[in-house]
């Protein structure tokens, strides 16, 4: 069986209003805002801060650790997200649960402005693919700064892995095979059986 | 289980990850390789890791101790490419470090994986150069076959 998750605009739209809007609180004394009743503070940052954490690293050791070391934050801050939305995704079977949750990753990346996107699941072949038709912001980010040629949003690969596998019970991998941030149009991740390096992107 | 869950990265534990699970010929392909290195004087461990620093396969005592080498292997490798690029004398070959209680030796194994090897201080490090290159070739003709 195949699945496909998307949102409308109006969707979008109300996700940012409860996401980016109604589940923020600021705490005046500290100056510090916190989401949902979380303990952890959050901020907001420019997209382009996230890309220059995985430009700076790429500068010291090459592509591929640095697109690993920002993968696996991603990969954290998407179980944990996932985590926190497993707790209202209960109704119905524990499979209906999963799927609702995987497909609750549609609302909470457009919702916190990280691009709005469409996921597909194929039940039978275990392949997940998340699309970014405009782009991540981070890969929006990317692309002011000039084009590049690997894949700029090694976060929201692991943010996708992180929330597709803690939503269905899997240990998928996933490989940015199209970012606007090198030309692209639109960002891309598809879960792959095993990642491969290119050549071209260590030489 | 779908097969491209059953060979996915183990990554549920996103801090400390631990091994990429290759495909069952690769991984005995792999293992045949690295075979004869521990009958070299001084071998105490080896990882084979892709180059992002996930492991592919190691002979060590933990899948976390390899976790831990091949993270830090993969980007001294990466760094050792970038000082090549910024001095303007190409890419390193081989490289290997003195420790106060051992010695690290690292070597490109293609352009998917890299070799890390953990030797005793006393080890050969001639003789041990000589045998990593001719299993780097192994691992890197094993692994463009995935």
């Amino acid at each position: 069986m195949k699945h496909r998750f998307a949102l409308s605009d109006e969707e979008s739209q109300a996700q940012f209003q409860l996401v980016s809007k109604d589940l923020l609180e600021h705490n005046v004394k500290q100056g510090v805002n916190y989401w949902a009743g979380s303990p952890y503070p959050t901020m907001l940052l420019w997209a382009g801060r996230v890309y220059d954490f995985l430009r700076v690293m790429e500068e010291i050791v090459g592509f591929y650790p640095a697109h690993r070391q920002s993968y696996l934050v991603g990969y954290r801050s998407g179980t944990d997200g996932a985590a926190v939305s497993e707790v209202i995704e209960t109704k119905g079977s524990k499979k209906a649960a999963r799927t609702r949750l995987l497909a609750s990753g549609t609302s909470i990346t457009a919702g916190a402005g990280w691009g709005r996107c469409t996921i597909e699941y194929d039940e039978d072949s275990g392949k997940a693919i998340w699309e970014f038709p405009e782009g991540t912001a981070i890969g929006l980010a990317a692309r002011l700064e000039g084009a590049r040629t690997k894949p700029a949003c090694p976060f929201i690969a692991g943010f996708v892995a992180g929330w597709t596998n803690r939503s269905l019970g899997v240990e998928l991998e996933f490989e940015e095979t199209k970012c606007v941030g090198r030309g692209d149009d639109c960002c891309l991740f598809e879960s792959v059986a095993f990642l491969h390096a290119k050549k071209e992107y260590v030489e | 289980m779908p097969v491209s869950a059953s060979r996915a990265a183990s990554i549920s534990d996103p801090v400390h990850v631990v091994v990429v699970k290759a495909p069952q010929g690769i991984e005995e392909r792999l293992r045949e390789a690295m075979e004869p290195l521990r009958k070299v004087q001084g071998f105490v461990s080896a990882a084979v890791t892709r180059r992002d620093g996930l492991v592919i396969h190691h002979t060590f005592p933990s899948a976390r101790a390899a976790a831990g080498l091949s993270a830090m292997a993969a980007a001294m490798v990466g760094a050792s490419r970038a000082a090549g690029a910024e001095l303007g004398i190409g890419l390193p070959t081989y490289g290997f470090i003195y420790f106060e209680d051992g010695i690290l030796l690292i070597q490109d194994a293609g352009p998917q994986a890299i070799l890390a090897c953990l030797l005793e201080l006393g080890a050969n490090i001639g003789y041990v150069i000589t045998r990593i290159s001719r299993i780097s070739d192994q691992v890197r003709e094993a692994l463009e076959d995935l």
